[in-house]
């Protein structure tokens, strides 16, 4: 309550009557008898509270005499607080004195709700600078959200109008109060409560809008912030509780409106429009490939609205993300990123500075989606001839990139795995990608000199974490299964013992192309471990057959003397059709002749 | 069966009387005068407080009128015992 009163003068004259029937009536009952005693006892406290109490009180308002304790008032119009009130001696003509009682119990009546609705719509809030009033107006919120009647009492008031000047105002209150903070590097104590007030304000706007929605279907909360300035309407959208693709339109929408310029937010002090509505993206499963996919055409949406690069960066590649992006749909979206992240304007940033961060994400952008600049894939992706060798010799033009690459091959290897899993082939393909990758690192890395045992760890790691991922749904089953077996457990024992990378230090001093034969050739033999040890569990070959022969990390020429001894063992244990599987397998990752020109091409130094 | 007693019939009157209170009492306009002082007449603490005291006598009215009906039944049941006790003498005094 206020410490104001406001009444109606002639329904008060009404109540005084009615009192005066009232006490005059009650004065008349009476009762001698002994068993009405204590029913007359609470008669005459009723007579005593109508007639001792509020008859003189009501006579002395309607008197107009000068009482202390009721002065009449007139209320500020643009006070929120009396908005309850004010409405009522605005639009009824009400009477409203100074009242010494203050009540506070915590609860708002429809009515209340309703004037507020009235008094933001119709009041002038351009001065809604008191802290009070924005306190009042939070925990008013507050408690109208919770109760169904009085959301929809605010809202029979609430125009479109009172909607957008209500959160353009706080909108605006909040980009300073921001900025201030950027300035001096914190607010005052009074200020974050304004800023913390403001926020709470803009949770309960949303909370009215959602329930309106969850009960009236038909009424979309889009259309009430279409109007508002796109900072204040996304303050308001992202408590909305939209869908994936609903978030994601309107996203598209606010940042473009925002992207026009003329708006507050601009100053880069704290989130803008892009950077809430992306934090709200990336917190709505679904909502970041819709909105990676609907902006494709316009890659400045994604990389050059927020504030904030790396959250605009999380949004992406959460978007991206195979598990969330058909290849076709990521053949529209990366292709067109990478080609505006190689942009010397973009890549030298704003100054002329260079931004290394840029071109790592860039890295990071094309990791899960590496099969799809091999030859056999980067057709599904629309493009031609060597526009995907360019795409990726855009993106790895440094050993920092090759460097995040590595850092990256889990994404390498899930990328992979997803492919795989959605191929109606899956060995065969898995065997066909995995070969693929390998030659794709091959061909990056012929391009530099492994110039430390670090970068060949780089190297190992790549195309160890894609021999992995395929070996998991190579041969009926996830990797545990496969490790059970022998001969695969063979294999992995002999890595182990060579300290898993092939290399020691010194090892470095060969060049790139030995580590890419030993690698293959150790791709080619975990393949072929794998389906020998399931072709032993399924009874198609012999338990007593000797294991397939393992890679030499002796040997100048791995891949050669692994061609040899693999033939050699094929011949003498004939194991017919299953032989000439495991030799397909085996001739798909490492074959003989690239074997042998690997070779060559070492000795020849 | 007729009361003869006259004990048992002032009992009865009296009872009777006590339920015209309690009748009358539920019809007064007492008990109604909270509808008046709602937020259509007048909105403030001052207001509110005054509402909340209709509402009290009104609670009180029905309280009394509860507690008239009571003592009607109270005697009530007294008249029924003296008639009872009335009717027993009768009986032995004429066996004997």
């Amino acid at each position: 309550m206020t410490g104001f009163m406001g009444y109606d003068t002639d329904r008060v004259m009404s109540l005084r009557s009615a009192m005066q029937r009232a006490e005059f009536e009650l004065n008349g009952i009476r009762a001698n008898d002994a068993e009405a005693t204590v029913a007359m006892q609470y008669v005459r406290r009723a007579q005593r509270t109508i007639g001792d109490t509020w008859l003189p009180m009501i006579d002395s308002l309607l008197a107009c005499q000068a009482l202390t304790a009721y002065q009449p008032a007139r209320l500020d119009a643009n006070d929120l607080t009396m908005s309850r009130l004010g409405v009522r001696q605005q639009l009824y003509g009400w009477s409203v004195v100074t009242d010494p009682l203050i009540r506070t119990d915590g609860t708002i009546t429809v009515d209340q709700a309703q004037a507020l609705g009235w008094r933001l719509s119709n009041g002038q809030i351009g001065a809604l600078v008191s802290d009070d009033e924005l306190a009042w107006l939070d925990k008013t919120l507050a408690l109208i959200a919770r109760r169904p009647a009085l959301i929809d009492a605010f809202l029979v008031n609430m125009t479109a109008a009172g909607w957008t000047r209500l959160c353009n105002q706080l909108g605006d209150d909040r980009i300073a109060l921001m900025a201030t903070r950027t300035v001096e590097g914190h607010l005052a104590q009074g200020l974050q409560r304004r800023l913390t007030a403001i926020d709470s304000i803009f949770a309960d706007l949303a909370t009215v809008l959602v329930d309106d929605r969850a009960r009236h279907p038909s009424r979309d909360p889009r259309s009430i912030v279409a109007t508002m300035h796109p900072y204040a309407a996304a303050m308001v959208v992202q408590h909305l509780r939209l869908t994936a693709a609903e978030l994601a339109e309107v996203s598209e929408k606010l940042i473009g409106r925002y992207r026009s310029g003329g708006w507050g937010d601009v100053q880069r002090a704290g989130p803008g429009t892009a950077d809430i509505l992306m934090q709200a993206m990336i917190q709505t499963s679904g909502a970041p490939a819709a909105f990676v996919s609907r902006v494709a055409h316009d890659p400045t949406m994604l990389l050059d609205s927020a504030h904030d690069s790396a959250l605009a960066q999380k949004l992406i590649l959460l978007g991206t993300d195979p598990a969330n992006m058909t290849v076709h749909e990521s053949g529209v979206v990366i292709p067109g990123l990478i080609h505006y992240i190689s942009d010397s304007y973009v890549r030298g940033g704003f100054y002329g500075q260079t931004d290394p961060a840029v071109g790592l994400f860039a890295v990071d952008l094309i990791a899960p989606w590496l099969l799809q600049f091999t030859p056999g894939h980067v057709a599904a992706w629309g493009l031609s001839g060597g526009a995907g060798t360019h795409i990726l010799q855009s993106v790895m033009d440094d050993q920092g990139a090759f460097a995040r690459l590595s850092t990256r091959r889990e994404a390498i290897a899930a990328g992979l795995t997803k492919r795989i899993g959605t191929s109606s082939n899956a060995a065969r393909h898995a065997l066909e990608d995995l070969a693929a990758i390998l030659a794709l690192i091959d061909t990056l890395t012929r391009r530099r000199t492994m110039s430390n045992a670090a970068d060949a760890r780089q190297l190992w790691d790549i195309g160890f974490a894609v021999i992995g991922a395929t070996t998991s749904v190579l041969a009926g089953g996830p990797i545990a299964n496969v490790s059970s077996g022998a001969a695969f457990a063979g294999l992995h024992a002999l890595l182990i013992k060579g300290g898993i990378a092939p290399m020691s230090a010194h090892d470095v001093e060969h060049d790139t192309l030995y580590v890419l034969d030993w690698q293959t050739t150790v791709a080619a033999a975990t393949m072929v471990c794998a389906a020998f040890d399931q072709m032993v569990r399924d009874g198609r070959i012999a338990r007593a057959t000797p294991p397939p022969p393992l890679p030499d990390p002796e040997t100048t020429n791995p891949g050669v003397l692994y061609s040899v001894t693999f033939s050699t063992w094929l011949d003498a244990n004939a194991l017919g059709q299953e032989g000439l599987l495991l030799n397909a397998i085996k001739q798909t990752i490492a074959s003989d002749h690239e074997a042998e020109r690997n070779a060559t091409e070492l000795a020849m130094g | 069966m007729p009361i003869t007693t006259k004990p048992a019939e002032e009992l009865l009157q009296r009872a009777r009387a006590l339920r015209r209170h309690a009748r009358s009492i539920e019809q007064l306009d007492a008990t109604v005068l909270y509808r008046r002082a709602g937020n259509d007449t007048w909105i403030g603490p001052t207001p509110a407080h005054c509402f909340d005291d209709l509402v009290n006598a009104r609670n009180l009215l029905f309280h009394a009128c509860d507690a008239l009906r009571v003592g009607a039944a109270r005697l009530e049941q007294r008249a029924a015992r003296l008639e009872q006790k009335s009717i027993q003498v009768i009986a032995t005094e004429r066996v004997v």
